[in-house]
């Protein structure tokens, strides 16, 4: 109101230092420039808040948030008795920021020296690391420094970090950039068993071979993601608000058909027959389930330690391979070799099976009609076959017997060519290769394994009176062992093709079964009492004839060897020839149960013996011999096996002598031999629980002042059973047989279990093994 | 008891007039509330946001949290003294010392070439722990002498002889020296606040439509003559046009800065939640902290912002207006003009729209010599307006 009173005024009589309209008129005019200005700045800030605010803000998160994996843990392997074969660990992976490191002024110096220290890396490498650019020079802000830490270094680390950005002292110095990363490490508790089965898993999680990689997908799970704030350096930031967690969801676990003990007792005798046969290429040992197709042990030789999957177990090929001047000629052959050694040869390889196959056409034989147990065909030993510049030779003894027209057993027995070769003939093409066929050798088994390959073999087209007769022995279709196995237990087991599995349950994070596997019939191949036929012949060839080399007493063994021409060429030198050796056996032979297949890929003896029957047949009756106890089947013995049944030893110690002597009778025809001048017993040997065979000698003492009486072991190899029976007789020791054990020219000694020299105790029992040296397929 | 009292106000009188005779006199009319206000407001306003948006720097690069809010607030606080001494101190008393002043400056402009480089300028004298730049004097020690020299020459304004000539010599001194520093930023904003004055001063349009000839002219010559002189300015040109092309390192800020603007979309991520300030955009308390005000607070408390210095230069220009006399309203002019150029150059940087220059926030920026010089100036626009038409009311 004054001032309205005061304007009048102040127009009427200016003063000279007035502020005048122009002045006013002027400023307002700046005043409206500098708001127009501000205008388009509001007009600006309306673009990136409001218009493309959305994107900006995705812009900004992508570098504000840091997306962390939670990586999830992946399942575990066991066996059939939840026995761990491979578990994961939590390990950290740690990276460096170069960019941080330099931004923060870190002391690179001093935390490469100490990440060299801890990781055991070398401090000039790290740093190198630590200070690594990009082309244009400014620093970079990923490198890995180490893989797979374990969990107290990780911690050393961490609290080193911690306590050196706490020193007032490295105020304008601290570390950072260093990140730690979970992650995991796989373990495989047993090392080399199983290992081409198992397979092992890369730094990334991922499986790179075996059902590691098959069931990569159950086993790896699902990763989980955090979604944390965090600064430029990298750091999280305490706020929580933004903070959004996934989990992860675990991996499946596998519970496998193979079972650790099988499994060790089936690695045990190949690695065995490998070393004292001189197997110079691949081994391949199979334990089947007959019924269902459960795989009970599987194993290739050589095999490698799944905690150490990169390093050339073969010696003598890593030489070879280090021997090569050219760098990345000797990095290929490294990994060549590697891949080789990985390769599951039980199912990625095919082989010639030999005499094996012989199962096979006779079964088809047989089923088909156009054949019975009663054709006959002769072989005075060798067949010519039309189209091929060599007669086809008999490896049978058959005709040293005098024995030239055969039966069908004595063909199948005595493995003769020629009478398969004529058998083939008679079945024809198109019959034949219908078996071939339904006998699943045009397929995959379907195994749940890796790489399986399918098997070789002629068509009905292809299969002329050459390729027929070949064909017929075994010589001429390429098959994975997994295929020959499965087939051939088809033949024995009632006549059913079923799909060979390794993984019988999946279970969730949580043990809940999510699926589970069992027997899958493909089809009926022969009826049941072909089948039946056949296994018979083949326990009776094992009992008595050319198998015998598998035989196990008390247990129904079938079997059939094989020996295979690796070069099937006619010009196929003999002296060069090299062989893959092999053993079909099954048991019990009245109702099949297990089958294992070995399979010897060049066995190089020094007496040149590569047949089937002798390098392979005694160790797959070892792994029967071994097995069937722990699989629960009962032995039974016939009449003629009695004296080799083993009896249990009874506990007589503190039994009076006599008494002693009653119980020992009843549990056996033991003899007995007493030392001292007492009457009850004070101790005994062997022990009790000890298994022996009817009418071994047992050592009682009566006075524990008579000192244990030992004697020395002789040596026994190359003796007949009766030398060896004498030799053990006269020294006090009991004999414990094993394999073709009968009295018998060509039946020797080959192994005994205490050797030779050693010091014993009286009426210690020695295994010794026998094998039937003139047995040939 | 009369006789006490008659002595004391003797007293006063005496010292008083030693005051006198150094030109002080204090004035007790009322200040104009309205500017106080605003300029309170964007004081703990600015602090505020000052504190915001470097607690995560100071906090990872100095080891405490604290460390820029506590020296800031220490300089806030003798800031705000000052601005009251200066309200209260007759704002006559720069008329008399205005050439003195301008003397001091290019006596300081000339010794900051010899101060040690920092980031290959010398734009700083460092004075034990205190620092600051004469650019900052510089231009207070214009808006005086311009103010003193239009209030002189009023009438002859429009002769280029008295309207023109003297600012240009002015002018052109201090760029020289200004950009052997160089500091171009602040060259150009003494200019703009030079060319204002000169403007509501009464200088004729036509020397100003030939000045931005000469301006043009001026500045492609020495780009020309002498590209180091100014490299900085035209590499900010370069990473202005595309920052993407150098998103590491010179268009880093500017692009950390639009994210950080952009992500506070229409009302923020809310007080303190910032995430551009945890060490993605580099030194947020300084020129760029407005773009931490629009992450944190959104379009909204960016629009506060900006209608705060809107309303600052409103007052300014009421208070200009009802000045008692044209040098107390031509140094409002000069130091609102100064307020608010500066934040809207500092906004537009900030908004990329236009090229980086290296200009501050007032209020918000981190600085404390500034902060203090920009306080005392309020005083003294508070002092033109406790004798202003305006405080009748």
């Amino acid at each position: 109101m004054k001032r309205r009173a005061n304007e009048p005024e102040k127009t009427a009589r200016p003063s000279p230092s007035a502020v005048t309209r122009g002045m006013s008129g002027r400023f307002i005019a700046v005043g409206a420039g500098l708001m127009l200005f501000f205008c388009v700045l509001v007009y600006m800030l309306y673009t990136y808040q409001i218009r493309d605010t959305q994107e900006w803000r995705a812009r900004a998160e992508e570098q504000q948030t840091g997306d962390e994996t939670i990586a999830p843990n992946r399942g575990n392997i066991y066996d059939a008795n939840m026995k761990l074969l491979a578990t994961s660990a939590t390990v950290w992976t740690v990276t460096a920021s170069p960019d941080a490191i330099h931004e923060a002024g870190t002391d690179v110096a001093v935390l490469a020296a100490k990440l060299a220290e801890l990781l055991e890396m070398d401090a000039a490498e790290v740093q190198e690391k630590l200070t690594a650019t990009y082309e244009d020079g400014t620093y970079r802000t990923y490198q890995l420094i180490k893989r797979q830490i374990e969990k107290p270094v990780a911690d050393e680390l961490e609290s080193w970090i911690e306590e050196y950005n706490a020193d007032p002292a490295h105020k304008n110095s601290k570390v950072r950039g260093i990140t730690l990363e979970q992650d995991s490490k796989r373990y495989y508790p047993y090392n080399n068993l199983a290992s081409t089965v198992i397979g092992y898993v890369n730094v990334d999680g991922d499986g790179v071979n075996g059902l590691e990689r098959y069931y990569n997908e159950d086993l790896k799970g699902t990763p989980g993601r955090v979604v944390v704030p965090q600064n430029a350096w990298g750091d999280e930031l305490p706020e929580t608000e933004y903070e959004t967690q996934y989990d992860a969801i675990d991996g499946s676990s596998l519970v496998l058909t193979i079972d650790q003990t099988v499994q060790s007792i089936l690695e045990k005798q190949v690695q065995t027959m490998v070393e004292l046969n001189n197997v110079k290429e691949r081994a391949v040992g199979i334990v089947m389930d007959v019924k269902t197709g459960a795989i009970l042990a599987m194993t290739t030789k050589p095999d490698y330690d799944l905690n150490d999957p990169n390093t050339i177990v073969d010696a003598e090929a890593l030489a070879e391979i280090s021997a090569i001047a050219d760098e990345q000629q000797r990095q290929d052959a490294y990994d060549t070799e590697l891949w080789a050694q990985r390769r599951n040869k039980a199912v990625s390889d095919l082989y010639y099976p030999g005499s094996v196959f012989k199962i096979i056409t006779a079964s088809a034989a047989l089923d088909s009609g156009k054949a019975t147990v009663n054709t006959h065909f002769t072989c005075t030993g060798s067949i010519e076959v039309p189209g091929w510049s060599k007669p086809i030779a008999c490896a049978g003894q058959h005709v040293q017997k005098g024995l030239t027209n055969l039966s069908f057993y004595d063909g199948l027995n005595y493995s003769c060519n020629p009478y398969f070769v004529q058998l083939g003939w008679q079945m024809g093409a198109e019959t034949f290769a219908d078996y071939l066929n339904v006998f699943g050798f045009n397929e995959r088994t379907g195994i749940d394994m890796d790489d399986e390959a399918v098997s070789q073999t002629y068509s009905a087209d292809e299969l002329n009176t050459v390729q027929l007769a070949s064909s017929a022995f075994g010589q001429s279709s390429a098959v994975t062992p997994i295929a020959m196995l499965t087939a051939a237990s088809a033949a024995i087991n009632g006549g059913q093709l079923v799909v060979p599995y390794v993984v019988d349950k999946v279970l969730d994070a949580d043990g809940n079964v999510v699926e589970e596997h069992g027997i899958t019939v493909k089809r009926q191949v022969i009826s049941e009492e072909t089948s039946r036929t056949i296994a018979a012949m083949l326990e009776e060839s094992v009992a008595t004839g050319h198998g015998n080399n598998a035989y196990v007493a008390g247990y129904r063994i079938g079997g059939k060897s094989g020996t295979s021409q690796k070069d099937q060429s006619a010009a196929g030198d003999d002296e060069t020839q090299t062989y893959v050796a092999s053993f079909f056996g099954f048991a019990p032979a009245d109702d099949p149960q297990v089958a294992v297949l070995i399979l010897a890929d060049t066995p190089s003896r020094e007496d040149g013996n590569t047949f089937g029957g002798r390098i392979c047949g005694p160790y797959v009756g070892k792994v029967m011999r071994e097995i069937l106890p722990y699989l629960g089947v009962e032995r039974s013995y016939d009449e003629g096996e009695a004296e080799f049944a083993e009896i249990t030893l009874p506990d007589v110690t503190g039994e009076l002598l006599d008494e002693a002597m009653i119980q020992l009778n009843k549990a056996g025809s033991f003899n007995a031999e007493t030392f001292g001048a007492g009457t009850s017993v004070v101790a005994q040997y062997p022990a009790a629980g000890t298994k022996l065979a009817q009418g071994s000698t047992i050592m009682l003492y009566t006075d524990e002042s008579v000192a244990a009486q030992t004697v020395t072991v002789p040596n026994l190899v190359g003796m007949t059973y009766e030398q060896v029976e004498q030799a053990l007789a006269a020294e006090q020791l009991n004999l414990l047989p094993i394999g073709a054990a009968k009295d018998s020219a060509t039946v020797k000694a080959t192994a005994q279990n205490v050797a030779a020299g050693e010091s014993v105790q009286m009426g210690a029992v020695i295994e010794v093994e026998f094998q039937d040296e003139s047995l040939i397929d | 008891m009369p006789g006490e009292a008659k002595k004391l106000q003797r007293r006063a009188q005496e010292s008083e007039s030693v005051l006198r005779r150094w030109g002080v006199r204090f004035v007790s009319d009322p200040m104009d509330r309205p500017f106080a206000y605003l300029v309170l407001i964007l004081l703990v306003f600015g602090l505020i946001m000052m504190f915001s948006a470097s607690y995560a720097s100071a906090y990872y690069y100095e080891g405490n949290s604290y460390h820029y809010i506590e020296r800031q607030a220490v300089f806030a606080a003798i800031g705000v003294a000052a601005m009251y001494f200066l309200s209260r101190m007759d704002y006559h008393i720069w008329r008399r010392y205005a050439w003195p002043l301008m003397g001091v400056t290019l006596v300081l402009l000339v010794v900051v070439l010899f101060m040690p480089d920092a980031k290959g300028t010398t734009r700083w004298i460092y004075i034990g722990p205190l620092n600051f730049q004469p650019s900052e004097i510089a231009k207070f020690a214009v808006i005086v002498l311009f103010g003193h020299i239009i209030a002189a020459n009023y009438s002859r304004m429009k002769q280029f002889t008295y309207g023109v000539l003297p600012f240009l010599a002015v002018l052109v001194v201090l760029a020289g020296l200004m950009l052997l520093e160089p500091h171009l930023s602040g060259t150009l904003l003494i200019f703009a606040i030079g060319f204002v004055m000169m403007f509501v001063g009464g200088t004729g349009i036509v020397w100003f439509v030939l000045a931005a000839g000469l301006l043009i002219v001026g500045v492609a010559g020495a780009i020309a003559i002498k590209p180091d002189l100014v490299w900085y300015a035209t590499d900010r040109l370069e990473y202005w046009i595309d920052p993407w092309s150098d998103p590491l390192d010179k268009g880093h800020q500017v692009i950390q800065s639009m994210y950080a603007i952009g992500s506070g979309g229409l009302f923020g991520l809310g007080l303190g939640n910032s995430r551009q300030k945890h060490l993605y955009l580099p030194e947020p308390q300084n020129d760029f902290v407005f773009a931490i005000v629009c992450e944190e607070l959104g379009f909204v408390g960016a629009m506060m912002v900006i209608f705060l210095f809107a309303a600052l230069l409103w007052r300014g220009v009421a208070i200009a207006r009802r000045s008692r006399d044209k040098f107390g309203a031509m140094l409002v002019v000069g130091i609102v003009t100064q307020v608010t150029v500066q934040a809207a150059l500092n906004i537009a940087v900030v908004t990329r729209t236009i090229p980086n220059t290296g200009i501050s926030l007032p209020f918000f920026s981190y600085g404390g010599t500034s902060l203090m010089m920009l306080l005392g100036e309020m005083g003294i626009v508070l002092s033109v307006s406790r004798q202003s038409s305006l405080n009748t009311t």
